[in-house]
């Protein structure tokens, strides 16, 4: 049992079904954090990548484009996110309530027009976006094939957090951004439009949802399934957590997450009778101890999830 | 030549004005002192100059250009600057961060090492010291006073408001901030210090404007003035007691503190106080806002834990007992702030009521209400105190839908039962009516006539000298002298509110 | 306008637009409202089997429900409901499986007791961290709920799983074990009358007893609280842990009554249904029976739609989700009506 474990197939085959696995956490848990950085909570992205998953499918089923599929995502995971946006900026609502709110709407939008769309026709297949190899570097052993034999999701998610890394680090817009969401009263002193901010915010939380759950239909599944998202996006709220608010370590938290899944599917395929579940709660579990871990310094934006209202200490 | 002219400025919220007709003129290297009790009008007029209100009339001439500032930003960007007494700093990051958070920046990428050259410099010429690395939540309150005053400098004003910039420092603190002031001054930097220090007045400014009840009551110079005048100006009213004050007979001391400090950092919020309060007596409580005397009810009551010294009542140390434990024997405590302390607004007046003693017989037995005596309770309140009600609905009214006077009868007629030997009122009258103060008064007096005691806290101070047997004065978190009766009058007790002790002796 | 006149006008504006919305729902899935209607209000009120539906899908909303609304009494944003009801209903199983020799109305007592003390103590971790470290609870209740989520599918795999099959589900619990039926054939069961006595107790909790009173107390203004010597911590914990109780005990019903056996995916989403409900009952135990009832309603009746029509059933999250957005979203309709008069 532990030779076919202890394998390069085994391993190299364990990491390529990590990363994919992650890619959509990745993206909502970025578009998470963008947001939470902000100052606003989203719950809703459970919501934001359901819609984003529906409308990619809708998009790429009606016109046949997978481009335009990816399109009708990002509108989709905008959509949502502008919901949670107006309910939480601009009327000061509890944000958990309108996340909850919005995670059952949508669930019900989506449940409902896919019947809908599916209504007499037969079982419809997208072809997804094929891989690209990279020449060389998808020769590395073991992780190769994991990183450099992927899709232009993954790719473009190299990129993305480079930026995502040096905007947060280096640019003004950065150092704005993250005001916002610590001390939105110094922020407004400063000059920086708090309002106007916590919305790009939403935006970008909406885009990068929307993207995650589009990756689901386009890349991996092909299909739109009902509730397909399944909790990925509460696990991307995990994710910014125990990746204390970086897009590096949310990316590492996510890969985690996607290797606490990826281990059991690829056990499984080799024979070995441990349950998934107990290899899946790990993570979880983790993320609660790294709560406890961060008592005192947490990372957390100070602002998180309180409504900013000029004049009003 | 004047640099900021506010003219006839007047501002109302809801029908009350805080600022009317306000002048206000200042000038290059000029400290312009900003003097006034509370809610005389000092941070609203700064808030309109500043762009957070809009005045509902008159004009802001800047640099001889009238001006109409929409936002702190504009403000800013026309070379005001204003340090609020919170201050507005990020915590997790860093000095320079702070400083150059929100400005424009030539290219898209953070050009710090530039920045960090200009904040050293400009540190460095007026006595600022600061770490441009140093995380703000490491930094002692002095220090981000000092990143906050760089921070309006790095933007190159012309002219900085500060709002009670002394209030959060030290005695030594204060001192390097004035060597700050003094530089900035010889720069030819204006500068507007909202202050009720006397002390600091004469040694800081040059000239100081006094606003009494939302107006402008005089424009002096520092020099040709002094405290004594000044303290006329800002309370501004001969004041007479109207209460028969009868006899009392020397019954003892109900309560007493020794050596009690409250400690914020390095800062005395409550420094090394000593006080008695007597059976049958009211002593009252002077000074303006914000000086401890809120921290001294809460410590007595029990709501905050002093850092150290003794609290005893009827001659038995309390220091361990808890809120509950020092009302039932006979600490009642009135709020300064009814909404937040004293009442949960969104129930009706009978649970309200029943605040103190929910848990107590006949109200409850083993964790059951019991509906006759809370009722009955209620009732009582409501005829002995004339508390007028919404409607029909009575002890069921809402306590959010009454009169703030109806409200302050609720907690009068909760705090002060017969059992309360000691009744804390911390600014009881505040925003009430004329016949629902001259009430409260009234049950205060008749709980000193009955040889209870009463400490009373008000910044009102034609309601101490009325009300009290003794004054006592707080400043900067301590008591700075106690008056007896006869010997107090309006003059003193100003000098000592704005801590001129040996003046007023 | 009045605050009351405009809370009407607001309510008849929401109760509009879900209307509307569901009509053109309906229309858009190719059926005739009429026919819709008739079909839904004939799945709920046409037979006692649908009527008793209602109560039967009510139920495990009653409870998990409540329990959202007792902490959200103190502040205490538990939307854990869903995990709580996980460890009510491992455990109820653990004890009703476990124990063949005791006889049956025992193990349902043990089952309630021990489904509640779970479900408590899983919302119980929750307090904790808030109370004691300040972590927002809202966070380490869902990872809590993923938690119970694996822990079930753990269950049914390993310990609990059926040694006579192969499906991921424990074995049959003996009906000598099982939650009484009312009126059979229907599947209205005896957890309708116990969540009915849970919401009685509750009220009367809150109502007329002193914890009521300070969990009151907290909820509406903690810093008062602390001035009047009411603890606040205490009855965070106190309303987190009952809350939990309550929620567990929605999985030992739907335990013991419905599913009789432990399987994967039966709250069916309760868990974060029950935090709407909560929020349209204003917290108060009586609101939360009428919506929950309201709320199987409804699916009963979407149910009738979906099998006689192609209406997908669907169509109820969307508008209880619509009339919660709404609630929250009426902010905007008060203020053009400010702006308009001004």
């Amino acid at each position: 049992m532990l030779e076919q474990i202890l394998t390069m197939g085994f391993f190299t085959a364990f990491f390529s079904a990590m990363v994919r696995m992650a890619v959509p956490l990745i993206y909502a848990g970025l578009g998470e954090m963008f947001a939470e950085k902000a100052g606003i909570l989203n719950i809703g992205m459970e919501g934001v990548m359901l819609s984003g998953a529906f409308c990619s499918f809708a998009g790429a089923m009606f016109s046949g484009s997978l481009m335009i599929g990816l399109l009708c995502g990002i509108l989709g995971g905008i959509a949502v996110g502008m919901i949670h946006a107006v309910l939480s900026i601009k009327l000061a609502q509890n944000q958990s309530v309108s996340g909850i709110a919005i995670n059952m709407f949508v669930l019900g939008v989506t449940s409902f027009f896919s019947r809908i769309l599916k209504e007499g026709k037969s079982y419809q297949q997208l072809t997804t976006f094929s891989t690209i190899k990279i020449p060389g570097l998808r020769s590395i052993p073991l992780i190769g094939d994991a990183l450099f034999n992927q899709d232009i999701f993954t790719y473009f998610l190299y990129v993305l957090i480079i930026v995502m890394t040096v905007f947060y680090a280096k640019t003004a817009k950065g150092l704005a951004f993250q005001a916002v969401g610590e001390h939105p009263r110094a922020a407004d002193a400063a000059g920086i439009p708090v309002h106007k901010y916590q919305y790009i915010a939403m935006l970008v939380n909406g885009i990068l949802g929307g993207i995650g759950g589009a990756y689901l239909v386009l890349v991996q599944l092909g299909v739109f399934t009902e509730n397909m998202i399944s909790g990925r996006g509460y696990i991307a709220l995990a994710a910014v957590i125990l990746g204390r608010y970086t897009p590096v370590g949310t990316f590492g938290a996510a890969l985690i997450f996607g290797g606490a899944n990826a281990l059991q599917i690829r056990l499984q395929a080799v024979g070995v009778p441990l349950p998934a579940q107990a290899l899946a709660m790990l993570p979880y579990i983790i993320t609660l101890i790294a709560l406890l871990g961060s008592i005192g310094r947490s990372n957390e934006p100070e602002s998180l999830s309180k409504p900013y209202i000029r004049g009003s200490r | 030549m004047a640099i900021l002219e506010m003219k006839h400025i007047s501002k109302a919220f809801s029908g009350v004005y805080a600022n009317e007709d306000v002048d206000l003129s200042v000038e290059k290297g000029e400290i312009h002192a900003l003097l006034g009790e509370n809610g005389a009008g000092k941070t609203t007029l700064m808030n309109i100059l500043f762009g957070i209100y809009t005045a509902d009339t008159g004009e802001i001439y800047w640099k001889d250009k009238k001006v109409v500032f929409d936002s702190p930003r504009e403000a800013i960007n026309q070379g005001i600057g204003m340090v609020h007494q919170h201050f507005s700093l990020v915590q997790k990051m860093t000095v320079l961060e702070n400083i150059i958070l929100g400005l424009k920046q030539d290219g898209l990428f953070l050009s710090k090492m530039d920045a960090r050259k200009s904040i050293v410099e400009l540190a460095e010429k007026y006595g600022l010291r600061v770490r441009p690395d140093a995380r703000i939540r490491d930094l002692s309150v002095g220090e981000q006073q000092r990143v906050e005053i760089l921070k309006a400098l790095y933007r190159n004003v012309d002219l900085l408001i500060l709002d009670e910039p002394t209030g959060v420092l030290t005695p030594k603190e204060t001192q390097d901030f004035f060597e700050v002031l003094r530089k900035l001054k010889k720069e030819g930097y204006a500068v507007i210090i909202i202050t009720h220090r006397m002390s600091e007045i004469m040694a800081i400014s040059d000239r100081v404007t006094i606003l009494r009840d939302g107006k402008k009551v005089k424009e002096l110079v520092t020099s040709e003035t002094d405290p004594k005048e000044l303290s006329m100006y800002m309370i501004g009213r001969e004041l007479h007691g109207e209460f028969e004050i009868q006899e009392q007979s020397d019954t003892g001391v109900a309560l007493e503190l020794k050596n009690v400090n409250i400690m914020k950092g390095e800062k005395a919020i409550l420094d090394n106080i000593h006080l008695t309060v007597n059976k049958g007596e009211i002593l009252g409580i002077a000074g303006v806002d914000g000086n401890g005397q809120t921290e001294l009810a809460e410590v007595i009551a029990g709501i905050r834990k002093s850092t150290s010294g003794e609290i005893c009542f009827m001659n038995e140390s309390i220091q361990k007992a808890t809120v509950k434990q020092r009302f039932e024997k006979g600490i009642s405590y009135i709020s300064d702030d009814r909404h937040a302390d004293g009442l949960v607004i969104d129930m009706t007046l009978k649970e309200n009521m029943l605040l103190k003693d929910y848990d107590k017989e006949p109200f409850s037995k083993k964790g059951i209400f019991n509906k006759k005596p809370i009722e009955e309770q209620a009732k009582n309140a409501i005829e002995k105190f004339q508390i007028k009600t919404t409607g029909t609905t009575g002890m069921e009214s809402v306590v959010k839908l009454l009169s703030g006077g109806n409200q302050q009868k609720i907690i009068i007629a909760r705090e002060v039962t017969e059992e309360a030997r000691l009744v804390i009122a911390n600014q009881p009258t505040r925003g009430l009516d004329i016949g629902a103060t001259e009430f409260v008064r009234q049950t205060l007096m008749d709980v000193r006539n009955s040889d209870r005691s009463v400490l009373l806290i008000s910044a009102d101070l034609e309601e101490i000298l009325a009300l009290s047997d003794r004054i006592a004065v707080m400043f900067g978190g301590k008591i700075v002298g106690v008056l007896n009766r006869s010997e107090a009058n309006v003059q003193k007790i100003g000098l000592l509110m704005g801590g001129m002790t040996k003046e007023a002796m | 306008m009045t605050g009351k006149k405009q809370k009407i006008v607001q309510a008849v504006v929401i109760a509009l637009i879900t209307i509307i919305a569901g009509t053109g729902l309906i229309v858009m899935s190719n059926a005739n409202p009429m026919d819709a209607y008739t079909n839904f209000f004939r799945g709920i009120f046409g037979n006692l089997n649908g009527f008793c539906e209602v109560f039967v899908k009510a139920t495990p909303l009653i409870f998990t429900g409540l329990g959202c609304a007792v902490a959200f009494r103190t502040g205490f944003f538990n939307i854990g409901a869903e995990g709580q009801f996980y460890m009510g209903a491992l455990t109820s199983a653990m004890v009703a499986l476990g124990l063949p020799g005791v006889p049956g109305i025992l193990r349902i007592i043990l089952a309630l007791v021990i489904g509640f003390l779970a479900g408590g103590v899983w919302a119980l971790i929750a307090a904790i961290f808030k109370a004691k470290f300040g972590i927002s609870e809202i966070i380490v209740t869902i990872m809590l709920n993923y938690i119970a989520i694996n822990l079930i599918g753990l269950a049914v795999r390993t310990f609990l799983m059926d040694p006579a099959g192969s499906v991921p589900q424990s074995a049959k619990i003996d009906e000598s074990a099982l939650l009484a039926q009312i009126l059979p054939p229907t599947r209205l069961h005896v957890g309708f009358i116990i969540a009915l006595v849970a919401a009685a107790g509750v009220w009367y909790l809150l109502e007329k007893t002193t914890l009521g009173y300070e969990i009151k107390v907290v909820g509406f203004n903690k810093r008062a609280a602390a001035c009047n010597g009411i603890s606040v911590m205490k009855n965070i914990v106190i309303s987190a842990f009952l809350s939990g109780g309550l929620a567990g005990l929605a999985g030992v019903v739907e335990v013991l009554a419905i599913q009789k056996k432990l399987l994967e995916g039966i709250s069916s989403n309760c868990g974060y249904t029950a935090v709407l409900i909560a929020l349209m009952a204003g917290n108060h135990p009586v609101g939360v029976v009428v919506a929950s009832i309201a709320m199987a309603a409804m699916q009963v009746g979407a149910n009738t739609m979906q099998r006689q029509l192609g209406v997908p059933s669907a169509i109820v999250d969307i508008l209880v989700g619509l009339v919660v957005l709404l609630i929250l979203a009426k902010g905007l309709m008060s203020r053009k009506k400010v702006k308009k008069a001004a």
